[in-house]
């Protein structure tokens, strides 16, 4: 066979001439029909989430029906514990020192008392680390100092030495140690002698500065009055991304923001937070939320868990959600011990604390119209768009989706920079849903068929883009409905072709 | 391009057909028209082809179409050129239309008189090949889809069919008088299959809904016998098939592929100077059993168009939609294969003639011929006319009416001297003098000696 095909194409080249084969026009006259399916897509709203599964879940209402939330939780995002509920401030005390005595005895020892003013409270023993820091001015001589709290840790006191030199400073830190606070002053004994010994000196008296820096507290034992502490300015960051794959205006029926408190006091708080919602280019959103009463932790407990939840009754979640922000920024005050009800000497433990979180449960039960512009198709790349005699365009589509689409297709001209056509079709006809519940009860079927005519053809031929945008917007949504997205609801659709060609 | 292009058109008219010879059948005196029904006599005593060139044969035919039909004069501003008119080509097509070919070579031949036996043997190699291809074929070129009727145009090339095959034969004949008017002849021939490929099935259509979605079946299954080198993925589908590099032709002459085949053939003169004959040949088989594959494929694939689902759930992979697509349609006629024995037929033919002698030189003759391709017969008969004004010559003048192509003009010539002969014939004339028109090639010719 090969054999006979080669010694075809040796005959032919004799034969050329005979059969005025440079005659023959390449293109060969051809008008072909054509149905083509472009485009499908079969979805279930499970199969759109699937890749959302750590900010969507799934739960089931007294119906059996499978309903969809975006959430988002974070128990712990800020707290405030012993130093804000005691802000412990502490004035340095000055001690003289008369080095003539120097020259009678070594050893220079001076009681004095550190005092220990704290805001609203009365405290009779707490645990602290701290600094101790001393500096020294006028001093004839380095002196060796030490710092001593006879009363400290049980009676065991506490320690401090010190190498003090004229106009220098020296510091020490200490960690947990227990001191017994008395009329709010701290007793010390601070022991002097010079460094090297030295006798000999004159009249001159130095002076030793001695301060209490970096306090931290872990334990306190005192009663507390009403104390108002101010929340330090945080946001938190509202990751929902897959919000911001919702289009257009969207407003979402049922949000909830719930505040996650862990309490380990025996006191009541009162949380007046300012939150609201920082949405990127736009003013900010204020979420308008009411002081949150915080019960007292039971004495029998070591904490007690408490909820609050914010809604469309006692906020306005409901317009900060629709923005979706990227930020909710809280910040504001917390009132311990409100009106003083508890005035009982208590133990404080560096844990017992109040954390403050919060949980964003947002489900899918909305009102959204959107436009979107889909995409800009650039025709001179589709040759068969030159070669179309006929076109007819099918959108099939079995739709279980409570919401409908409307597309909009623009036949754009470079040349003048106008839009010489623009085909308006119903992409989707949305489900049909129970006007109570907003749940889909009927899937909707729709054939819709877009003949173009021979100027729309026309037109088409000498367009440079073809620009889509699509509107979408929910079941009844002109009647106020907000409709229910199910994971099971679904739909399928198909986009088709059928036309003429022709290959001149 | 083009001249490629040409040259698959010529090709299509120059491959060789199973048939045709029928100018051959009457020239007067030539052994090797005992191979059309063996129990002719044309020789009276004895004859001896010369090896390799005793008889030579070369068959060709497209039935559907010509250059001419294919190839037409255009319109308009195509005036002065020449466009290739699908339309024209499509009308001159029948339902079903043969592209075949035949090639024979006759390696020895001798043949004698034994009492009243004539006796005859022969070795000869021969090809065929034929290909059945529907009209229905040109319809891809209207798509799958009648815009105007808005009904989809679909597609089946389940009448599409291959045959090809490539044996030698060792022929042992005899043609035997049983009384002063009727003659039996006989030719048995042991059968070495070389080579063969042939559609058992090719059930391939495309199909288009109403709502333009496609579908595509195949169910097909080739056998084949030759030295093939096939390639096989880890799941044993075949990948590709190509000829082995190496070919032992002595081994491919002389494989088990056997088989044995029979001629039979009568004439009868009904009355005086009117004889009348009948022969079926090549009524045989052979069993491949070296080299042997086969091939099938069965699968249904569904286009509905891209889908988008992927892309609006994110969950798209790195592999794009259109290799996904193609890789899917790979696996859905994945190719397996068998590599067992398997029996096939000679591709027989029959034929009927008569011969009048209405003068010592010249005589009228006729030929029907039928032969069958993929169970689908095929009939042509040839009118012809012979004049022999001695013995140094003979020759013959013949009309015939083959399938799609109702006038052919042929001719034969047999020249003779001094016990050499020289013989040649060809059914088509007319292709020599206007190829252009041609559907049908065909020429027949060899020397041998006889007494």
């Amino acid at each position: 066979m090969w054999i006979s095909l080669l010694v075809m194409v040796s005959l032919v080249g004799c034969m050329g001439d005979e059969f005025e084969t440079d005659r023959i026009v390449d293109d060969i006259d051809l008008t072909a029909g054509i149905a083509l399916p472009l485009v499908n897509t079969s979805l279930t709203m499970g199969d759109i989430l699937s890749d959302e599964t750590d900010q969507v879940k799934y739960y089931k209402d007294a119906d059996g029906n499978e309903r969809i939330m975006f959430y988002q939780y974070n128990d712990s995002v800020e707290y405030v514990g012993l130093d804000d509920f005691f802000r412990v401030s502490i004035d340095p005390v000055d001690v003289p020192v008369p080095f003539i005595g120097f020259n009678v005895e070594p050893l220079l020892e001076v009681n004095i008392d550190i005092p220990f003013d704290i805001s609203d409270a009365t405290i009779s023993k707490l645990e602290l680390s701290y600094d101790l820091t001393m500096s020294g001015s006028s001093l004839a001589a380095p002196l060796a100092v030490t710092v001593a709290f006879p009363t400290a840790n049980g009676g065991a006191g506490k320690e401090l030495p010190f190498e003090i030199y004229n106009n220098q400073t020296a510091s020490q830190s200490a960690t947990k140690d227990m001191f017994e606070i008395v009329d709010g002053k701290l007793s010390a004994l601070v022991k002097v002698r010079t460094l090297n010994g030295e006798t000999g000196f004159g009249s001159t008296i130095g002076s030793l500065s001695l301060g209490m820096s970096n306090v931290k507290l872990s334990y306190v034992k005192g009663s507390m009055v009403e104390n108002a502490i101010t929340l330090d300015e945080g946001n938190y960051p509202l990751d929902f991304d897959v919000l911001e794959e919702v289009p257009g205006d969207v407003e979402f029926n049922d949000p909830k923001l719930t505040m996650l408190f862990t309490n380990a006091t025996p006191f009541k708080a009162l949380v007046a937070a300012d939150m609201w919602g920082e949405v990127e280019g736009e003013n900010n959103v204020n979420l308008n939320a009411l002081p949150i009463e915080l019960p007292a932790c039971p004495a029998n407990q070591n904490s007690i868990n408490y909820n609050y939840i914010l809604d469309k009754t006692n906020s306005n979640l409901i317009e900060l959600v629709s923005k979706k922000p990227q930020n909710l920024v809280y910040g504001g005050r917390l009132v311990l011990n409100p009106e003083s009800t508890n005035t009982d000497e208590i133990e404080l433990y560096g844990e017992d604390r109040i954390y403050i979180g919060y949980g964003v449960e947002i489900p899918l039960d909305l009102r959204l119209t959107a436009n979107i512009e889909v995409d800009t198709i650039d025709l001179a790349e589709l040759d068969f768009v030159e070669n179309l005699e006929k076109a007819t365009l099918i959108f099939n589509s079995d739709n279980g989706f409570p919401f409908e689409a409307m597309a909009s297709l623009e036949f754009y001209d470079e040349d003048t920079k106008s839009v010489l056509e623009t085909i308006n079709l119903a992409l989707l006809k949305g489900a049909l849903v129970n006007e109570t519940t907003g749940i889909v009860k009927e899937k909707v079927q729709s054939v819709d068929n877009v003949v173009l005519s021979d100027e729309q053809i026309e037109k088409l031929n000498i367009s440079e883009e073809l620009r889509v945008r699509i509107h979408l917007q929910t079941s009844n949504y002109d009647d106020g409905q907000s409709v229910v997205f199910l994971k099971g609801n679904e739909m399928d659709i198909k986009l088709s072709i059928k036309g003429k060609v022709n290959n001149k | 391009m083009k001249q490629l292009y040409i040259a698959m058109l010529l090709l299509c008219v120059s491959v060789v057909a199973n048939s045709q010879d029928n100018a051959f059948m009457f020239l007067r005196g030539v052994p090797q028209t005992t191979q059309i029904n063996p129990a002719f006599r044309p020789v009276d005593h004895a004859y001896l082809a010369l090896p390799a060139i005793g008889g030579v044969k070369i068959n060709g035919a497209n039935t559907g179409f010509s250059w001419s039909d294919a190839i037409r004069s255009g319109s308009g501003l195509q005036a002065d050129s020449l466009v290739v008119d699908l339309d024209n080509l499509a009308s001159k097509m029948q339902d079903n239309n043969l592209l075949a070919a035949e090639a024979s070579l006759q390696i020895l031949g001798f043949g004698f008189k034994a009492g009243k036996t004539f006796i005859s043997v022969d070795i000869n190699n021969r090809m065929k090949a034929k290909v059945n291809y529907p009209k229905s074929l040109m319809d891809l070129r209207y798509g799958n889809w009648d815009y105007d009727r808005d009904v989809p145009i679909n597609h089946s090339m389940a009448d599409l069919f291959v045959n090809s095959i490539n044996y030698t034969e060792i022929a042992l004949g005899a043609s035997y008088p049983i009384n002063e008017t009727i003659v039996v002849g006989a030719r048995v021939k042991y059968l070495m299959g070389v080579a063969h490929a042939e559609s058992e099935r090719f059930n391939v259509g495309i199909e288009t809904l109403a709502d333009g979605s496609m579908r595509i079946n195949s169910d097909a299954s080739f056998i084949a016998s030759f030295p093939m080198s096939v390639e096989y993925d880890e799941e044993g589908y075949v990948t590709s098939v190509g000829a082995e590099d190496d070919i032992d032709v002595k081994e491919l002459f002389l494989s088990n592929n056997t088989g044995f085949g029979i001629d039979l053939g009568v004439t009868w003169e009904v009355i005086d100077k009117l004889t009348i004959g009948a022969a079926v040949n090549d009524i045989g088989f052979i069993n491949w059993k070296s080299n042997t594959q086969q091939f099938y494929s069965n699968g249904t694939f569904d286009y509905n168009g891209m889908d988008v689902s992927d892309e609006i759930t994110g969950d798209e992979g790195e592999e794009s939609y259109w290799d996904t697509l193609a890789e899917d349609f790979e696996n859905t006629f994945k190719v397996k294969n068998n590599e067992g024995s398997y029996k096939t037929g000679l591709m027989g033919t029959f034929n009927v003639t008569a011969d009048y002698q209405a003068k010592h030189w010249l005589n009228l003759g006729a030929v029907s011929k039928s032969y069958f391709v993929d169970d689908k017969w095929i009939p042509e008969t040839t009118f012809a006319v012979g004049m022999s004004p001695g013995k140094a010559l003979s020759s013959v003048f013949t009309y015939s009416l083959m399938k799609n192509a109702p006038a052919n003009f042929g001719a034969g010539l047999v020249l003779k001297a001094a016990g050499l002969q020289l013989y040649m014939a060809t059914d088509n004339l007319n292709t020599v003098f206007k190829p252009s028109t041609a559907k049908y090639v065909n020429a027949r010719l060899g020397i041998n000696f006889v007494i």
